[in-house]
């Protein structure tokens, strides 16, 4: 009992972040109503900046008093910049634009630290001192109950703001409905503000005093976010007290399942304690959350009402496909091998879009697991390659069907959520699958890695080693980049065909008010499950093709900041059309764009990465609907205003 | 493991450790039965050992181009200075080493920032090139994979420590200095030997590789008879006090954290927290020894190094002073204690020899299947290495040509105690 007591009072330092992210999270919640994916990403640069400060990073060092000064003020000084020019223009924008732009600003201070000050870790001098007391037969930090005191304190105080001042009233009223607190005379706008400072604040103080228990770099305090939204999701995003409990509970949690690990009952894979259990934990508790707490998040009452961008039925499709297509074959041909390696790159990158296009741009349903699902298949491609001797087309078809089946799973815990709870769900959902499945020696990837023969078919070769190899004789074969191009032109084809149908409007149905779409007698469960099938299928296809593509199956290539990636540049592309899925594969990792970018510009790495946050957000600002959607919308106008002429034209003549 | 080829190389080992040890009274570690030499096997003359000829290379012949792939640029950089170690010795071959049989040596670089595709682009670029008959690797884990079922054993490929079990694993490798899961079993030999140790703890983060590798230093201190307590935890865990908890730090005899160079920070402040300061206790591998770590603690943790290859700050290495006149040469003291600097400027040195040695007088001789004959047979001495080299010693990683290494205990401001000899994985 003694140990399990100590082991508690162990995970109180890890949970006191997690608790003061959850926190951050809740206030921004409550003030703009959306999920700030960037919590963790604001306690960083607070924490860089105190950093900087005392250690003479910039030229110049400070005391430590006047150093925390200046951080709270540089972390007010951005929170502000971020609130108005990247969050109030999106004020009226669907909520997945906003939760990617959080996404955007994550990108782009990370890519700022790193670029700023180097990928190395910082000794964050540590206000609170190193010591410890011993309690329970062990050693147990000082800091842990410093910084969790601090975090209960800070909750407790923003408690009293919110139930006992005006400002906090003004605030819940708001929150609660955002058409009547402007009937009072209240700005959501100058609350909006004022509560992202508030969270500013929060977050900054966690940068600045958890040197003592979280490492200085650009991901850990960053990534922490994935437990705060369940602590928040458990807090509905709403009570800061629930909040900071669970963050504090989860931390222990965690603390608890390392004292447990070591125990002979434990379950082990290959010798080692099974990886990434703390991370089922949390998606665990988020699904509870979900089903304990309700099924949706506390909507506000708006003005306008925030949707996604408009789904337009495509037109001519074939006209389009069937040239595009001869052209791609033509240049997998004719390309020097670099650029033709890119150019398959984005046609993997165009599938893996086009699931998102059916699930979040056709049914509204934001999931982030659907690159996890591809990884799935490509390590079901691997390991029946390896283990049992299957080769294609048995081993993609089987590994399709175990993403079809993960998907399906993940439909079931999405039918009573939709939305941005739907979003935190399959980011958790993500983490899990990829510390516990793609991790594990025994089912992920192996020690020595995960090979992947090439595909063959009655002897042809068809993957990248094939004998032709284009114009200059080089590798990778062009007959792979047919094999992508037709899965790529075979997909699009079905999500467009879809979307023509009688499936296609049920779905929209579905997006546009599940309630009513049940009224008009269409069977939302299963439009939702049919939509992650379809969208999982097209997972499937992807994850066998970067499988082959690469040669091997690497946990790294599925990983959760890289699904992040991949939904917020397909939104960016356009995320409800098929030509956004295609913007999307250009700008793909090592595709034709980016490795056009670094071939001819030298822009790639760390650059690269601020260059895509900010493009991201300013994309979001400028065309809410994506590049394609604008794309659309601009084709539209001008063919409308040449229809008017014409129209005007013949009247006149006439 | 092939147990008669064992049996040699430790009867073989012992007798000259027994020479040894009467040598070394420079250290107070002890010696075990697999101890082989250290001095009297140093590389001291890098003319004779890249079988070059004396002067710089004619700039007029053709060059002889080497691959060279590196992580760099993006947000994980494990040996960033590795790129730096192999110009430098590209640039001392063509000054004063004649080049590949008077023939300028050329990289072509290629450098994997961040994404698994960029293994398969670089494995691309390298193997179309035609002029390119061998590959040398830095420190690489993003896109290894990609990259070696690029390559598909068409070139061979020298690594000086194998960040990944995938380059080991291949057929057409040759890791110079070892990797994770074969220079890690000795652990429990240093632990065993020299600090008589009974209990031990092992914290890692769970990631692919390392997981594996923390699970062979498990497996090392068993094997020596010491009772083992191994935790993972999340990467990017910050508060590891209890993970080391969970393992036992706090009362066993010998604690190893293993991680990459971003989990030393954290580790060495956690065991700082927990009061777990002796340094001869502590080991790890040298991945912590990365300008990255001393960033982040203001200087590398104060712990024990199980080190496969030259030490910069070790006095009694008499293969160093080779290596310093090179650096004073070049005026590139600022890198040169970096462990993957000193690794990368042996193995472009020795890349160099294989291509001599394929070469034979004669370049346009020079094939892929010419070069890797050539580097497989190599016994070694290596240069700022171990005194032998044992390519193909296991059979499920082919390309693995070491698994030992010295223990040094390092004592802060640059300055290293030896605390072994030259070990190996412990006897049974």
């Amino acid at each position: 009992m003694s140990e399990i007591l100590l082991f508690l009072l162990l995970g109180l330092g890890t949970g006191a972040t997690i608790a003061a992210i959850a926190v951050g999270v809740v206030i921004t919640y409550r003030g703009s109503g959306f999920i700030n994916l960037a919590a963790g990403a604001i306690a960083m640069l607070a924490g860089f900046s105190f950093w900087a400060l005392r250690t003479g990073e910039l030229g110049f060092t400070v005391g430590t008093p006047l150093a925390v000064a200046l951080s709270y003020v540089f972390v007010v000084l951005v929170t502000v910049v971020i609130e108005l020019a990247v969050y109030r223009p999106l004020r009226t924008a669907a909520p997945l634009a906003k939760l990617v732009a959080s996404l955007g600003v994550l990108l782009t201070a990370q890519a700022a630290m790193l670029l700023a000050f180097g990928t190395s870790q910082h000794p964050q001098p540590a206000i609170i001192p190193i010591r410890v007391i011993r309690m329970l037969d062990a050693a147990v930090p000082l800091s842990a109950f410093v910084l969790s005191g601090m975090v209960v304190g800070m909750t407790l105080l923003l408690w009293a703001l919110y139930r006992w001042t005006r400002f906090g009233l003004a605030t819940r009223a708001a929150s609660e409905n955002d058409v009547a607190a402007r009937l009072a005379g209240l700005s959501p706008n100058e609350l909006s503000l004022a509560n992202a400072i508030l969270a500013g604040l929060v977050l900054g103080t966690l940068g600045i005093f958890a040197g003592s228990v979280a490492a200085l770099d650009t991901t850990t305090l960053p990534f922490l976010v994935v437990p705060a939204l369940a602590a928040a999701l458990f807090a509905r995003l709403t009570s800061l007290t629930i909040a900071c409990a669970c963050g504090l509970a989860i931390g222990m949690a965690e603390s608890l399942i390392e004292y447990a690990s070591t125990k002979t009952w434990f379950p082990t894979s290959a010798g080692a304690a099974w990886p990434g259990v703390k991370e089922l934990l949390v998606f665990a508790l988020i699904v509870a959350a979900m089903f304990l707490r309700g099924a949706s998040l506390p909507t506000r009452g708006e003005l306008v009402e925030q949707r996604l961008p408009d789904v337009p039925r495509p037109k001519h499709a074939g006209k389009l496909a069937i040239p595009s297509a001869l052209l791609c074959a033509i240049a997998l041909v004719v390309l020097p091998f670099d650029f033709r390696q890119a150019l398959t790159n984005s046609l993997i990158g165009i599938v893996m879009a086009l699931s998102l296009v059916v699930i979040t741009g056709f049914v509204g349903q934001i999931s982030v697991v659907q690159l996890a699902l591809a990884g799935v298949a490509g390590f079901t491609v691997s390991h029946l390659a390896v283990d049992a001797g299957i080769g294609f087309p048995l081993a993609p078809l089987a590994g399709i069907a175990a993403a079809v089946l993960l998907g399906l799973v993940t439909a079931v815990s999405a039918l009573r959520v939709r939305g941005v709870a739907l979003a935190v769900v399959t980011i958790a959902a993500a983490v899990a699958v990829f510390n516990f499945g793609f991790v594990n020696s025994t089912w992920g990837g192996g020690a020595t890695g995960s090979p992947v023969p090439d595909p063959k078919l009655f002897g042809i070769n068809l993957g990248p080693t094939a004998s032709f190899r284009g114009l200059d004789g080089n590798l990778p074969s062009p007959v792979f980049g047919w094999v992508a191009l037709a899965a790529a032109v075979l997909l699009s084809l079905l999500v467009i065909s879809v979307r023509r149908g009688i499936l296609g409007q049920r779905m929209l149905a579905v997006r546009s008010n599940e309630r009513a779409a049940a009224g008009a007698a269409i069977d939302v469960r299963n439009v939702k499950l049919i939509a992650f099938g379809i969208s999982a299928l097209i997972a499937g296809v992807a994850g066998t093709l970067y499988a082959y593509n690469f040669g091997s199956v690497s946990a790294d290539r599925f990983s959760v900041p890289l699904a992040l990636s991949l939904i917020a540049f397909a939104y960016a592309g356009g995320i409800t059309l098929v030509s956004g899925a295609v913007f999307a594969g250009l700008i793909a990792a090592q595709g034709i764009m980016p490795y056009a970018l670094d071939k001819w510009f030298g822009l790639s790495g760390n650059w690269f990465l601020l260059f895509g946050g900010l493009v991201l957000i300013f994309t979001l600002i400028q065309n809410p609907e994506g590049v394609a959607g604008s794309f659309y919308r601009t084709l539209q106008a001008r063919a409308k205003r040449k229809a008017e002429l014409a129209t005007s034209e013949s009247a006149e003549a006439a | 493991m092939n147990r008669s080829a064992r049996s040699a190389a430790l009867a073989g080992a012992a007798l000259v450790a027994l020479v040894l040890a009467i040598a070394a009274s420079a250290t107070t570690a002890r010696s075990d039965r697999a101890t082989a030499p250290t001095a009297s096997a140093a590389v001291t003359n890098y003319l004779t050992y890249v079988k070059g000829k004396r002067g710089k290379a004619n700039p007029r012949l053709s060059k002889v181009y080497i691959g060279w792939v590196n992580q760099q640029g993006g947000q994980v950089v494990i040996g960033g200075l590795a790129t730096a170690g192999a110009q430098l010795a590209v640039r001392y071959v063509n000054d004063q080493l004649g080049g590949v049989g008077g023939h300028p040596v050329a990289l072509v670089q290629c450098f994997i920032k961040s994404n698994e595709e960029e293994g398969t682009t670089c494995g691309q670029k390298l193997v179309n090139d035609k002029r390119i008959a061998v590959i040398a690797t830095g420190a690489v884990a993003t896109g290894a994979q990609s990259f070696h079922a690029t390559i598909r054993g068409a070139k061979p490929v020298v690594t000086g420590v194998a960040v990944t079990p995938v380059d080991g694993a291949q057929r057409n490798a040759i890791v110079l200095f070892g990797d994770a899961g074969h220079i890690l079993l000795p652990f429990g030999t240093y632990a065993r030997n020299v600090l008589k140790a009974k209990t031990a703890a092992v914290v890692y983060p769970q990631a692919t590789g390392i997981t594996e590798a923390a699970l062979v230093i498990a497996a090392g201190l068993r094997q020596a008879g010491i009772s083992v307590k191994a935790v993972g935890y999340t990467q990017g865990q910050s508060d590891l006090t209890a993970p080391l908890t969970a393992a036992g730090a706090t009362t066993a005899d010998f604690v190893a954290p293993y991680g990459s160079a971003a989990d030393c920070a954290n580790q060495a402040n956690a065991l700082k927290q927990l009061g777990i300061t002796d340094s001869r206790k502590i080991m790890t591998a040298p991945l912590c020894l990365s300008p990255q770590v001393s960033a982040a603690l203001g200087d590398w943790p104060l712990w024990t190094y199980a080190i496969a290859s030259s030490n910069y700050g070790d006095p009694t290495d008499k293969g160093m002073p080779a290596y310093q006149r090179v650096i004073k040469r070049y005026k590139a003291e600022k890198n040169a204690p970096d462990p993957w600097h000193i690794v990368a400027f042996s193995e472009l040195l020795t890349t160099v020899r294989f291509l001599n040695e394929a070469a034979a007088n004669n370049v346009s001789r020079i094939t892929p299947a010419r070069v890797l004959a050539r580097a497989k047979v190599f016994r070694g001495p290596l240069a700022l290495g171990s005194p032998k080299l044992q390519c193909g010693k296991y059979k499920n990683a082919p390309g693995i040509c070491n698994d030992m290494f010295q223990a040094f205990t390092y004592q802060g401001k640059f300055a290293f105690k030896r605390a072994s000899g030259w070990i190996g994985p412990p006897g049974k």
